[in-house]
């Protein structure tokens, strides 16, 4: 016997919700991590999670088939992200980039070599912290930090998720990171772990 | 390659996106310059902290369930008419005989991932070839988490496009039970005969039916089925057995296929989900 045969009234909607669940449940967890990393809870993470899946199937006629996916429902987190919890606050690529230069440049003259901080931070640091310090980050770099170190994306779909140029991508990562660094510092002086000069 | 060039290089190499002949620029110029070497050591260090200490972890089992009932709800009201059409084609006589389990353990249904491959490695299927003992198998795997679906829907009709592109030679029968909240599906072959297995979540019950073409199971050397229910399945496509006295295993048959569902349901429940027979 066949599968429940399906009436012309109703195939191509079936046939949609069917596209859409194959193409984009897969991303499921991808998407929850991010949201979970830029929300910073569980509760605005399924928020989040659960308004990009519902804007994604609304608006699945949209999808350009054959394009990236992932890419696409990323780009509607990020703009629920932005809609929902970002209103008051500043808006994206308003970012002073000189004072974290000139934080980080501080930071560093008075840190000691690299290469002793690499041991002396190297597995004494708490996951929490990091997580915190991620957490403290301006989003535009966050983002990038998240995308690259954790989901493991090259800089060439960082681009296409962030909808910018892979040289705007580098030197995002390049500051979100030495911001991070900064922060784990200051924590690990804060605890002692290195010499506070 | 001056320093500006190294420290902004310096998370390329890291990254290993570096392009193509900046290799050797970006090592000459590290090797005679130390605070570029230390840039490069700190961006790592960055690096590796986010890496280690910051994990993917899945989507927990609450949210992931809410996300595909909110889509389902959203599928439903696209489709207001579901209901009835389905009862107009199909008088519920003629419906695909639904079959229903249940199991307390929500657990295989909530930790259903597509990326998980379908169930060819899987040890499904075990010391007996006797189809019913291997139902009972796929089941204990289920609600051990170990078996997972290869895809999810929250349309239980929609796995049909996904077992016809299975190459099953047979037509998997989906039966459609009430208040179906989400299901999975799975095909495997092993030796030689090809299985279809299907998830149903129903509430907190969770429902498995395991399907082989009827040509495998009646008169097939490879699954083998006891000579009672084959006598039952001739004579009226059902069969519940006996040595399963909460009734947790029905059979039946369609025209191509024998279906076996596994539950821990009461009979009356199990029933309470079928269509009227």
């Amino acid at each position: 016997m066949t599968p429940v045969v399906q009436p012309v009234v109703s195939r191509s909607t079936k046939k949609k919700h069917t596209e859409f669940e194959a193409e984009a449940l897969p991303h499921m967890d991808v998407l929850y991590n991010f949201a979970l990393r830029t929300t910073g809870n569980q509760d605005d993470a399924h928020d989040l999670l659960q308004e990009t899946y519902l804007k994604a199937y609304r608006f699945w006629d949209k999808y350009e088939k054959g394009t990236n996916i992932r890419a696409w429902l990323f780009r509607i987190m990020k703009n629920s992200y932005i809609n929902r919890y970002r209103k008051e606050t500043k808006e994206p690529d308003k970012v002073d980039y000189e004072d974290i230069e000139n934080f980080y440049n501080t930071i560093r003259a008075e840190s000691t070599d690299p290469n002793d901080l690499q041991k002396q931070l190297y597995g004494n640091l708490l996951g929490d912290e990091v997580t915190k310090a991620l957490q403290g980050l301006p989003d535009d770099f966050r983002t990038v930090v998240i995308l690259c170190d954790i989901e493991g994306l090259t800089y060439e779909e960082i681009a296409e998720f962030v909808e910018c140029p892979i040289g705007t991508v580098r030197s995002r990562l390049h500051r979100g990171r030495k911001l991070l660094q900064a922060e784990l510092i200051e924590y690990a002086k804060q605890q002692g772990m290195i010499k506070d000069d | 390659m001056d320093c500006k060039e190294a420290q902004q290089f310096a998370g390329d190499a890291i990254d290993g996106s570096l392009p193509n002949g900046l290799e050797e620029e970006l090592q000459a110029h590290l090797d005679k310059c130390k605070p570029c070497r230390g840039e490069v050591v700190l961006e790592k260090l960055s690096k590796d902290m986010v890496r280690q200490n910051v994990k993917q972890i899945p989507t927990p089992r609450n949210i992931r369930s809410s996300i595909l009932k909110s889509l389902r709800l959203e599928f439903e009201q696209l489709e207001p008419d579901q209901e009835s059409w389905l009862a107009s084609l199909f008088p519920l006589r003629v419906v695909t005989p639904a079959l229903a389990a249940g199991i307390v353990t929500t657990l295989f249904f909530l930790m259903v991932s597509t990326r998980v491959d379908p169930l060819y490695q899987m040890t499904a299927h075990s010391s007996s070839n006797d189809i019913i003992h291997q139902s009972f198998a796929n089941f204990a795997l289920l609600q051990a988490g170990i078996m997972l679906p290869a895809m999810v829907t929250t349309v239980p009709e929609s796995m049909g496009d996904f077992f016809r592109k299975s190459d099953l030679q047979f037509g998997v029968d989906i039966p459609k039970l009430r208040n179906c909240d989400w299901s999975g599906g799975s095909a495997s072959e092993c030796s030689g005969v090809k299985r279809a297995h299907l998830f149903f979540k129903i509430g907190s019950e969770s429902v498995y039916v395991f399907e082989v073409s009827d040509d495998d199971a009646l008169y097939g050397t490879q699954i083998s089925l006891p000579l009672a229910a084959k006598r039952a399945l001739a004579q009226s496509g059902w069969y519940t057995d006996p040595s399963h006295p909460d009734c947790n295993v029905i059979l039946w048959k369609t025209e191509e296929a024998v279906c076996v569902a596994v539950s821990t349901m009461k009979k009356e429940q199990l029933l309470a989900l079928l269509p009227t027979r």
